[in-house]
């Protein structure tokens, strides 16, 4: 007796939501006012996947951070600032043997710098980030893993400036180092059972 | 009608603070000399927003929206969000509180109704002034006179003082008011730029250099 093998393609996209909440250490870089004149003090941030296609997970994240402000004179008179970004991206996870994994993170969207006292929110400054980051999971126990990583944040705001101080005020790099859990919500079959 | 102008006060306090716009960035910049040329170090300088919410009472929301002190070269840069509803906008030079200077060695600067024409390209640049050593002062006491009803708007004095008011936008009627006498060096000519109302008269102006001596002096105005 003879059978037929019927062979499914495999299809490119995977329901497979994952959700990661982390916290973060903060330090703000480079010759502009979040570099020289801030202290990163702490952050946190959440982003959820619920698919992937090509193996590429596709998201969107929140990011929030803390600085306070060392230089007055450059910053204003403000007590501390608040870096918010909400952003579309891409990862592709590389396992590195059962336990361990690696996702390079590639993700944009929109910023807020809020300047803040205790008391009163002194102005705010808008514009567009790029994330390139990455992390090192391991998996403690299906569905959850812990991870830890680092993103680089390049953001641009739309400001208005004397010419000669638009490059301190129109841009900014953070570098935050981060660690939290993973969710692996659930893993769909991708394929038919084949006889 | 009391009861109402205190309401209308109080809920001015509560919701009428001073705005900011966050992505507009003003800078105040200057250079500080002493009276031999030398740059001084330390001077502390200021910049400040007000909201006047009420013109009967004189309820007002003030805020220090930067601050810092002047470098090795006597320089100093002074960066902040830009103020949307601001009544004035001021730049105290070795000030604190607009009666006595911080260093009590030199004298102090306010420059006063900073207007967004004194800003252009959302910089201020005051250039280099100078701060006198406060030593052997003598009293000068200006008297304005009008053989008709008048009143003086303002004024505005340049040399060697003490204390010195600048109201960048004189048609805007005068936050600080001269208390004489003025204390000033000796032996110098002082710079006075009025300007007053007559009746049924549109704002006029004057100007009048007073030479001082070493001896304290009352001059006369007549306008």
């Amino acid at each position: 007796m003879g059978g037929f093998l019927f062979a499914q393609e495999k299809s490119p996209f995977l329901a497979q939501p994952q959700l990661k909440f982390y916290g973060s250490l903060p330090s703000s870089l480079g010759d502009n006012m979040l570099g020289e004149a801030h202290d990163g003090k702490m952050g946190f941030g959440i982003s959820v996947s619920p698919f992937s296609i090509y193996n590429f997970n596709i998201g969107v994240g929140f990011d929030f951070t803390q600085y306070d402000v060392t230089e007055v004179s450059l910053a204003g008179n403000i007590d501390r600032s608040e870096l918010m970004i909400v952003y579309g991206f891409v990862s592709y996870p590389i396992e590195l043997g059962e336990k361990f994994a690696m996702e390079p993170k590639l993700g944009a969207g929109g910023t807020k710098l809020r300047q803040k006292t205790s008391s009163e929110n002194l102005g705010n400054m808008k514009g567009f980030s790029f994330l390139l980051a990455t992390d090192l999971e391991y998996k403690i126990i299906p569905p959850l893993s812990v991870f830890v990583g680092a993103d680089f944040i390049h953001s641009s705001y739309n400001i208005q400036a004397h010419p000669e101080n638009e490059k301190f005020f129109d841009q900014s790099q953070v570098l935050n180092i981060h660690l939290g859990l993973k969710f692996n919500l659930f893993k769909a079959k991708s394929e038919t059972d084949t006889k | 009608m009391k009861n109402l102008s205190f309401l209308l006060v109080f809920l001015c306090l509560i919701s009428c603070g001073l705005e900011y716009d966050g992505s507009t960035r003003i800078e105040f910049k200057g250079r500080i000399l002493d009276e031999a040329g030398l740059p001084l170090k330390n001077i502390p300088v200021k910049a400040i927003a007000e909201l006047r919410t009420d013109f009967i009472y004189g309820a007002h929301d003030s805020d220090v929206v930067s601050y810092g002190k002047t470098d090795e070269n006597g320089e100093f840069k002074l960066f902040f969000s830009s103020p949307i509803n601001e009544t004035d906008l001021m730049l105290w030079i070795n000030s604190d509180d607009s009666e006595n200077p911080v260093n009590p060695a030199y004298s102090q600067i306010i420059y006063y109704h900073i207007e967004e024409d004194d800003t252009p390209d959302f910089r201020l640049d005051i250039g280099t002034v100078e701060l006198i050593g406060l030593e052997d002062l003598v009293d000068l006491r200006v008297h304005f006179t009008n053989s008709t009803p008048f009143w003086i708007h303002g004024s505005n004095f340049e040399g060697k003082m003490k204390m010195k008011y600048w109201n960048m936008s004189p048609n805007l009627e005068d936050e600080f008011l001269y208390a004489y006498p003025l204390r000033v060096k000796p032996n110098q000519t002082i710079e006075v730029q009025y300007y007053y109302y007559t009746d049924n008269s549109e704002l006029m102006s004057g100007m009048e250099e007073i030479t001082i001596g070493n001896q304290d002096l009352t001059y006369e105005i007549n306008l």
